[in-house]
């Protein structure tokens, strides 16, 4: 069954869009992550023009962060001072995102920079991950457990403006909180993705924050990031479509519930491995398509040089 | 069976030898709705001049375009190993659909060298553009209409014009599902030998409908509004999904 999407003004399958945000709400359910950087290159890859899919995306993960946030919110699980801190850099990269795709766009040059971004975000992460896991997977069979310091002391530690974060139990600078924030909103404004697969290690490894309080406010700052992400790029731009976005809802709310109660079933050491390995196929294609010579070297685009 | 009875009218209507050129379409307009895959539409007219009277280069041909629109060609070079956008050309009226039929004289044979011949279609084959890359004019304007082509809105061969007796004829347009909206309009030219005998135009429109409408002017003219709309419907259909999650 065709349904035509009023801002995207091209019909697709609703079986197809239901059945992709299904696929990777499973995965979402799965490994805990939000989806977004699976769910928009799927969507330029299903032919909907990429600042569509950028802007959808994120409308879409308005919903997905929402229930995220209010259940670990009703277990005490969320750091909001940290997230105000980390969400006034999110606001502020989000703004500066929006205004670069725009100028993007009127290059010329806004795929291949959304492209870039996926090839270089993906490759990094994906490949973090699958080091990660190998390991845990090595040190699983060995039987022994590492252990590390309580508490290091690198340089981030010396910058000014220190804060204390008393639910973090953290008495670092904001300065670093701030600055991952604002990468994380730029990237949310230009990938159509909340960030968490770059936010979550930031939080655990550059600020130090306890594993209990860095799902919750991840996806605190994630919320509000991508509702501003929105809110600019329908004004800006005039890309979210709310039709395209609530289909993908519709699929990925089932999706997240079978992925769940599958993720308490399974090996997750092993299922890691494999998040990263479709990470790094994702990466690989795009960085596939960009490097070898297209079909045609010419494009259209509407609108004036 | 409106479009039946109008055949059957015309028909009766045209005497045997000479008639009157006379042009009409099945809808006037094409209405875009959620289901949209395409609409089909037929153009049906007599005439002037009775088929097989007179010599081989005789018959008709219809041409359906719009709406025109700025449009940018933009060519890929390989920079640092990876392709890029690099200059274009601007074409300021090149029209986004272009659909072309003819009757049997015509319709095997190429169509930009039919058309060329009888002076149609210099405007949509070869637009004209505005500034940019000159030097390669050329191969701006043929990448424009093969991108068209490939994207199935500018024909790339004829379609039939099909002749049912020696006046009347008819044929069939479709619509893809991505047509853009607009005015188009709709010429149909009446050939005998090398010259055009008879023209005439008329207009059609491609709108958008229904809720499919309500959502796009909804988002361009008030953009913020529709903004917050769209974030407070993703944080409702949330909220309930992680609500019915806690209930089962």
């Amino acid at each position: 069954m065709q349904i035509y999407l009023p801002v995207a003004e091209l019909s697709v399958d609703v079986f197809l869009l239901l059945g992709m945000g299904a696929g990777v709400g499973v995965l979402s359910g799965l490994f805990g992550v939000g989806g977004g950087f699976l769910m928009t290159p799927l969507l330029i890859f299903i032919g909907i023009p990429p600042p569509v899919a950028v802007a959808s995306e994120a409308n879409q993960l308005v919903a997905t962060s929402v229930s995220g946030v209010l259940a670990h919110w009703r277990r005490g699980a969320v750091d909001f001072k940290m997230g105000l801190v980390l969400l006034s850099g999110g606001v502020l990269g989000s703004a500066g995102g929006v205004w670069l795709f725009k100028l993007l766009r009127g290059l010329g040059q806004i795929d291949l920079a959304i492209s870039l971004c996926y090839v270089v975000f993906l490759g990094i992460v994906g490949s973090l991950m699958m080091a990660e896991s190998l390991r845990a997977l090595l040190r699983q069979r060995k039987g022994v457990a590492r252990r590390g310091k309580l508490h290091r002391h690198i340089w981030i530690h010396g910058l000014p403006l220190k804060m204390r974060f008393q639910k973090s139990r953290l008495y670092i600078s904001a300065v670093m909180p701030f600055l991952i924030g604002l990468l994380v909103g730029l990237l949310a404004a230009i990938m159509g993705v909340g960030g968490g697969f770059i936010m979550v290690p930031a939080m655990i490894y550059l600020l130090g924050m306890p594993t209990s309080m860095v799902a919750g406010t991840s996806l605190f700052q994630i919320l509000f990031v991508v509702s501003t992400v929105t809110l600019l790029q329908s004004a800006a731009n005039q890309t979210v479509d709310v039709i395209l976005a609530l289909l993908l809802l519709a699929g990925s709310v089932v999706g997240v519930q079978v992925g769940t109660r599958l993720g308490a079933r399974l090996p997750s050491e092993q299922f890691r491995v494999l998040l990263a390995a479709l990470v790094l196929a994702v990466c690989l294609k795009l960085l596939f398509d960009l490097v070898t010579t297209p079909d045609d070297l010419f494009s259209l685009q509407p609108g004036l040089l | 069976m409106r479009l039946l009875a109008a055949i059957v009218l015309l028909a009766a209507a045209a005497p045997a030898s000479a008639a009157q050129f006379v042009v009409d379409v099945s809808e006037r307009t094409v209405a875009i709705t959620a289901g949209f895959t395409g609409a089909e539409l037929v153009v049906f007219g007599t005439a002037a001049q009775a088929q097989g009277s007179v010599g081989e280069e005789h018959g008709v041909i219809v041409v359906i375009r719009g709406p025109e629109q700025p449009t940018v060609v933009r060519r890929k070079e390989r920079q640092y190993g990876v392709w890029a956008n690099h200059g274009g050309v601007t074409f300021p009226e090149a029209p986004a659909f272009v659909w072309v039929a003819a009757s049997e004289a015509f319709a095997d044979r190429p169509l930009a060298e039919v058309l060329a011949r009888y002076r149609i279609g210099q405007d949509f084959l070869a637009p004209t553009p505005a500034g940019g890359d000159i030097g390669a004019l050329d191969m701006f304007q043929a990448a424009l209409v093969r991108r068209k082509q490939v994207n199935g809105l500018y024909s790339a061969e004829f379609g039939r014009v099909e002749f049912l007796g020696e006046h009347l004829f008819r044929t069939r347009v479709m619509f893809p599902a991505n047509v853009p909206v607009g005015s188009y309009r709709i010429e149909v030219f009446e050939l005998r030998d090398a010259n055009v005998v008879n023209v005439t135009a008329s207009a059609l429109h491609v709108r958008k409908a229904g809720l499919e409408a309500a959502v796009f002017r909804f988002a361009h003219d008030f953009p913020i509004l529709h903004g917050l709309v769209a974030i407070v419907l993703a944080l409702m259909a949330g909220w309930l999904a992680g609500a019915v999650a806690r209930r089962t």
